[in-house]
C-alpha cells in the first residue's frame, strides 16, 4: 500500500522485541508463543469512532514538508490535543486529558507492561523518535480527548499493528482505561 | 432512608393513601359491575403485561451499541427495520459479539463481566436468550475467555446449522473455542497460530485469516480435534491488506475480501482448502485517482439471494481506512459489475442490507442515527432519532 507501510511494520515489529526485552513483564510473554512475542508490541486501545480523527485530508494531498501526513500537522505543546506529535499512531483516550501526561497514567490506574512502539517526526527538529505506545488500565475508559489515529493501523489478525486491541495484556487489571506516549529515544 | 429529618413514609403517606383508595374504589366498580356506561372502569385498570416480540423476520435489524466511554454498558437494541422502531433492547457486557440463530429462535451475545464492574473476577459467556422475550434462556461459560477487542463481527461466528459457536481468543496464542449450542458447553480450544476472525462455512469447518496473507481452513470434530489447511498468498497482508468486515456470503461460502485500497479478492470458502478467484477493483482508474476508496467500522455487508455486495465509499488519501463513508456502492458480485451509488444524507460507518426480496440498507450514521434506504431506488425511507451512545455494528437474521 502506501510507502509507509513496509518501513513502518518492520520498524516496529523489530522494535517491539527490542522493547519487549526491556519491559518487565513475566509472565505474559513467557507464555507467549514467537508469533505472539512478536506481536507484544501491540498498540493501545480503542476510539474506534469518527471523533476529532486527525485524518489525512480528502484525496490525500495536504502541503507535504515529511511523508507523513500526520507530521505535517503536528504540532509540540499541547498533548491534550489529537495533533500532539508523539500521537501519530496512537488510538483512544488521551491520558493528558484524563489526569496523566504524556507518559503518565492518571491515578488509579497502572501502565501495562506491555506496549508497542511507534515512530514521530518531531516537526521541531525534524527528527524522529521511538514512542512507547502503552495503555493505563483499571478503570472505564477516562472518555475525554477521543483521537482516532489511522497512520499504520491494520487489521486484528496482525495483531501487533492494529489499535483496537485491548492491549492491558500483563496488567492487573483489563479495562482500559487511556493510552499514553512515552519517548523511547531517538532513531538513529 | 431520610430526607431533611423527614422520612419518605411520612412524607408521602397522604399521596400513598390517596393512591391505595383509587385502587381500592376502581376494583370495587369492577367488581360491583355499577360501571358508568360511556367509560368502562375495567378498560381503565390496566394489567401490568410485557411485550414480547413477533417472531424473528428478514427485516428485523439488530444494532450493537459499544456504549463508549462506558464500555461495559454495552447493549443491543432490537428494531423493526421497516419501520426503524425500537422494539426492545437487552445489555450486553465489555466488549461483545453478537449472532442470531440460523432459526431465528435465539439470540446469542458474547460477553465479558467484572465481578465487580470494573474489577474482580473476571468471567467470559455466550448467553443464549429468547428471541422474542429477549429473556436469558443459559449462560455458557466460555473457560478460556476472548479477545477484548472494540467488536469486529467475526471474531464470533455460528455454524450454518446452529450446532456450534466459534469464538475467538488472543491469550496470548490465538485460538477458537468451539462451543456447543445445543449442549450448552464448550468443547475445547483450536490453536489457529498467527491468524485471526472466523468464518463458519460449513457445520464443521471454519475459515481465518492470516497474517501473511494465507487463509487457514479449520475442519474439527465433536471434541474440536481439528485439521487445518493453508492456502498461501491469498491476498497482500503487508501492503494491501484486508478488511477485517470484509463481505461474507455465507450461504454460497464465498467470501470477498475487500482490501485498504479497494480491491475485492473473491475467495471460495466451499472445500477444505480456500481457493482465491480473480481480483477486480470497486472503483474505475479515474475515481481511484479522485481518490474514493471503501473505509468505515463495518464497512461492507452482502445480499445472498441477488449475490449484490455493499460497501461504504469516502474520498480520502491513504490510511484513511476507517473514515466514513458517503455513499454505499453496489456491486454484482459474481462479474464485478457496479449498479448503483447511493448517496446517503450523513456519512456513516457501518452498513447492512436485509436479506429480503426487496432489501433495505441500514447505516449507522456520524450522528448516531441509523438511516434506510431502499437498495432499488437509492430513495431514503427513515432516519431514526440517535440510538444508544455509540452504536457500531449491524445485524440481520440470514446474513
Amino acid at each position: 500500500m502506501d510507502p509507509i507501510v513496509g518501513p513502518f511494520d518492520r520498524l516496529i515489529e523489530s522494535l517491539s522485541r527490542t522493547v519487549a526485552r526491556r519491559t518487565s513483564r513475566r509472565g505474559f510473554l513467557q507464555r507467549g508463543s514467537a508469533w505472539l512475542v512478536a506481536a507484544s508490541a501491540m498498540p493501545l486501545l480503542p476510539a474506534a469512532r469518527p471523533v476529532h480523527a486527525a485524518d489525512p485530508p480528502a484525496g490525500g494531498k495536504p502541503a507535504r514538508k515529511y511523508a507523513s501526513a500526520f507530521a505535517n500537522r503536528a504540532q509540540t505543546t499541547d498533548p491534550t490535543q489529537c495533533n500532539y506529535w508523539r500521537y501519530c499512531s496512537s488510538d483512544g483516550y488521551l491520558c493528558a486529558c484524563c489526569g496523566g501526561g504524556p507518559s503518565t497514567c492518571p491515578p488509579g490506574t497502572t501502565p501495562s507492561p506491555t506496549s508497542w512502539v511507534g515512530s514521530c517526526i518531531n516537526p521541531d527538529d525534524g527528527k524522529t523518535y521511538l514512542i512507547a505506545y502503552r495503555d493505563c488500565c483499571g478503570q472505564d475508559s477516562c472518555g475525554r480527548c477521543s483521537c482516532l489515529g489511522q497512520e499504520g493501523d491494520m487489521p486484528s489478525y496482525r495483531p501487533q499493528v492494529n489499535n483496537d486491541i485491548v492491549w492491558c495484556f500483563g496488567s492487573s487489571s483489563m479495562v482500559y482505561h487511556c493510552s499514553s506516549a512515552g519517548l523511547v529515544g531517538l532513531v538513529d | 432512608m431520610s430526607v431533611g429529618g423527614e422520612s419518605l413514609r411520612q412524607r408521602y403517606a397522604p399521596a400513598l393513601v390517596a393512591a391505595a383508595a383509587a385502587v381500592f374504589l376502581v376494583h370495587a366498580f369492577a367488581a360491583a359491575g355499577d360501571a358508568p356506561r360511556t367509560e368502562a372502569p375495567q378498560q381503565l385498570a390496566e394489567t401490568p403485561t410485557t411485550a414480547r416480540l413477533a417472531p424473528t423476520d428478514a427485516r428485523r435489524l439488530f444494532v450493537l451499541d459499544t456504549a463508549f466511554p462506558a464500555a461495559e454498558a454495552a447493549r443491543t437494541y432490537v428494531l423493526d427495520g421497516t419501520s426503524g422502531k425500537i422494539e426492545g433492547m437487552f445489555n450486553q457486557a465489555y466488549w461483545p459479539n453478537f449472532a442470531v440463530s440460523p432459526d431465528g429462535k435465539e439470540l446469542y451475545a458474547v460477553d465479558t463481566y467484572f465481578e465487580k464492574h470494573t474489577r474482580g473476577k473476571r468471567s467470559d459467556y455466550i448467553v443464549v436468550r429468547d428471541a422474542q422475550t429477549l429473556e436469558v434462556k443459559v449462560d455458557i461459560p466460555l473457560p478460556a475467555g476472548r479477545l477484548l477487542i472494540v467488536s469486529k463481527k467475526y471474531n464470533f461466528d455460528v455454524t450454518p446449522d446452529g450446532h456450534y459457536g466459534l469464538t475467538f481468543n488472543l491469550a496470548p496464542s490465538t485460538a477458537v473455542t468451539v462451543t456447543d449450542l445445543r449442549a450448552r458447553h464448550a468443547v475445547g480450544e483450536i490453536d489457529i497460530a498467527g491468524c485471526g476472525l472466523i468464518f463458519a462455512q460449513a457445520p464443521n469447518r471454519f475459515s481465518s485469516l492470516c497474517a501473511d496473507g494465507s487463509i487457514d481452513t479449520v475442519t474439527f470434530d465433536a471434541s474440536a480435534h481439528a485439521s487445518i489447511a493453508r492456502a498461501e498468498h491469498i491476498f497482500d497482508a503487508k501492503d494491501d491488506p484486508a478488511f477485517e468486515h470484509s463481505a461474507w456470503d455465507k450461504h454460497h461460502q464465498m467470501l470477498y475480501l475487500i482490501t485498504y485500497r479497494g480491491s475485492v479478492v473473491p475467495v471460495s470458502l466451499a472445500g477444505d482448502r480456500a481457493v482465491a478467484g480473480t481480483a477486480w477493483s470497486l472503483a474505475s482508474t479515474a475515481e481511484r485517482a479522485a481518490g474514493w476508496r471503501p473505509g468505515g467500522w463495518q464497512i461492507s455487508h452482502f445480499h445472498h439471494a441477488s449475490r449484490r455486495l455493499y460497501v461504504l465509499m469516502h474520498q480520502g488519501g491513504p490510511w484513511t481506512h476507517k473514515t466514513s463513508g458517503r455513499e454505499v456502492w453496489v456491486y454484482d458480485a459474481p462479474s464485478g459489475r457496479r449498479l448503483e451509488r447511493i448517496k446517503l444524507r450523513e456519512p456513516a460507518q457501518s452498513v447492512a442490507v436485509s436479506q429480503d426480496a426487496d432489501p433495505l440498507v441500514y447505516v449507522i450514521d456520524d450522528s448516531d442515527r441509523i438511516d434506510a434506504y431502499r437498495s432499488a431506488t437509492g430513495e431514503r425511507l427513515y432516519s431514526t432519532a440517535p440510538i444508544g451512545f455509540s452504536p457500531q455494528l449491524l445485524t440481520v437474521w440470514g446474513e
